[in-house]
């Protein structure tokens, strides 16, 4: 009997019951202490699970889902290893082959952080952000090769979810907002180690609209979002990295444009849809600021 | 294998990604865990991919893929280790992968304590919680989604959330009067 009416109360909360229940339920409800408990604990419940697991939904999706949806193939040879026959995939095979197992989870954002790293050494400070190729030592590429790869498609995977909410609810999914830029510089440069300034894109036509704290490959990372007057979407991630510097690098997913590097132990990323060579500009422009001091 | 898949049928699963993350940490707990049930679940939907009608939900179909994935999971592994239900006392969300807005602590202790609970229960129950409480699915669209009957979502719903209030500690169920505002307070 308390199973059954449990399971009405139930019903009854989540708006499961006809109209001549629902009132009929009421009457009972109102007068008894007991099944008040009992559907404040139904709704409570309900409330707080949803509550428990909204977060998850606005946190970065993993490169390797992403890699998962765009490339199977891709995905099912680097999680085993393909014998010597390469029938299955056109996977470079990296110089340690147990590399891209035991590091798939996290391989996603730290190889993003990795590749993001891009950079501006090489090309070396005097002449600013210059366009460079990558001469990253060949171990280096064979390892980090494969990540990168999704590192970018997670960078591009965000920059969408990020575009589709601001486009669709017209708002812009950040914790800390615009007039709070000196806090943000603050409580990110904690994080991060160094002092940051959100580089000013106003010359652009885009402005600061807020930040966000992420995690790229287990470590702390920043993501600051840009918008123009007409709703264009610039994102920069700054996040830490082990890997060596290296020069800016322009590379295209679908039609979201990145121009990334690193410096310093520091891997950086511009993401954005607008036109590539705009978005380098933007880049040659701010690396100096964003150097860590 | 793959090669047919409508770029569309992939571009509504990349939006689906962050429901399914959510509805599968919800189910594992712990969020590697959970992301590799989701990975295995689009693996699967996508070599799978004809038996899924077109115009019906492709949220529901890969919500009980997911499903499907995580109780043979859990058989298997209770069969490889005799345990019951594990990973009941482990650490439910690894603080380093979550995003942190630095907010609401308050509201973060509670979540905490509900995710944590939602890892002791029985695993069936979980999904059940997920897709009424968390995902706002009918009973009888959850009865869908996972091919059992609607009373088993009742009632496997009921002993879910009772249980949750336990494992929270909340007041006493039975006899507390002095919890309760409801709407219709007249008699």
């Amino acid at each position: 009997m308390m199973k059954t009416d449990d399971i009405m109360l139930m019903a009854y909360v989540d708006g499961e019951v006809d109209a001549v229940t629902a009132r009929e339920l009421e009457t009972a409800i109102a007068g008894d202490p007991t099944l008040r408990a009992r559907v404040a604990m139904f709704r409570e419940s309900a409330s707080l699970t949803r509550g428990a697991f909204t977060e998850v939904l606005h946190e970065p999706i993993p490169d390797r889902l992403l890699a998962a949806i765009h490339n199977p193939a891709a995905v099912v040879a680097a999680k085993t290893p393909p014998p010597a026959e390469p029938n299955v995939v056109p996977l470079r095979r990296p110089a340690r082959p147990s590399a891209i197992s035991s590091s798939w989870r996290t391989a996603g954002w730290a190889a993003a952080a990795a590749i993001a790293a891009v950079t501006i050494f090489a090309a070396g400070q005097k002449t600013g952000f210059v366009r460079l190729e990558a001469s990253a030592p060949p171990i280096q590429r064979a390892s980090v090769s494969p990540d990168s790869e999704r590192w970018l498609e997670n960078l591009a995977g965000y920059f969408r979810e990020y575009d589709v909410t601001l486009q669709r609810e017209q708002r812009l999914l950040v914790d800390f907002g615009a007039e709070h830029i000196a806090e943000l510089e603050k409580w990110f440069g904690a994080r991060l180690n160094r002092q940051i300034a959100v580089p000013d894109l106003t010359p652009f036509g885009y402005r600061a609209e807020g930040g966000r704290f992420v995690v790229v490959a287990g470590k702390p990372a920043a993501q600051f979002l840009y918008l123009s007057e007409k709703k264009e979407l610039i994102q920069l991630v700054v996040a830490m990295t082990d890997l060596p510097e290296r020069g800016g690098r322009l590379d295209k997913r679908g039609d979201v444009n990145i121009v990334h590097w690193r410096e310093n132990g520091y891997a950086y990323a511009f993401v954005g849809r607008v036109d590539g060579d705009r978005l380098w500009r933007m880049a040659d422009v701010t690396w100096v600021k964003l150097k860590p001091v | 294998m793959t090669a047919g898949v409508d770029p569309a049928v992939q571009a509504e699963l990349v939006a689906l990604l962050p429901r399914l993350r959510r509805f599968a940490r919800g189910l594992a707990g712990v969020p590697d865990q959970a992301d590799d049930l989701v990975q295995a679940a689009c693996e699967r939907a996508l070599t799978r991919i004809h038996q899924w009608t077109p115009g019906t939900r492709l949220d529901s179909w890969m919500f009980r893929i997911i499903q499907t994935i995580w109780l043979d999971q859990k058989r298997a592994q209770r069969v490889r280790t005799g345990e019951g239900r594990v990973d009941a006392d482990s650490p439910l969300v690894e603080p380093e992968l979550m995003v942190d807005g630095a907010r609401e602590m308050e509201a973060q202790v509670t979540y905490d304590a509900v995710r944590r609970a939602m890892t002791k229960l029985p695993e069936e129950q979980r999904a059940v919680m997920m897709l009424v409480c968390v995902e706002g699915q009918s009973y009888k669209e959850t009865a869908d989604t996972l091919a059992i009957p609607i009373g088993t979502v009742m009632s496997r719903l009921s002993r879910a959330r009772a249980a949750l209030g336990r494992l929270l500690g909340d007041k006493p169920i039975d006899g507390a009067d002095n919890v309760v505002r409801l709407k219709p307070e007249g008699a």
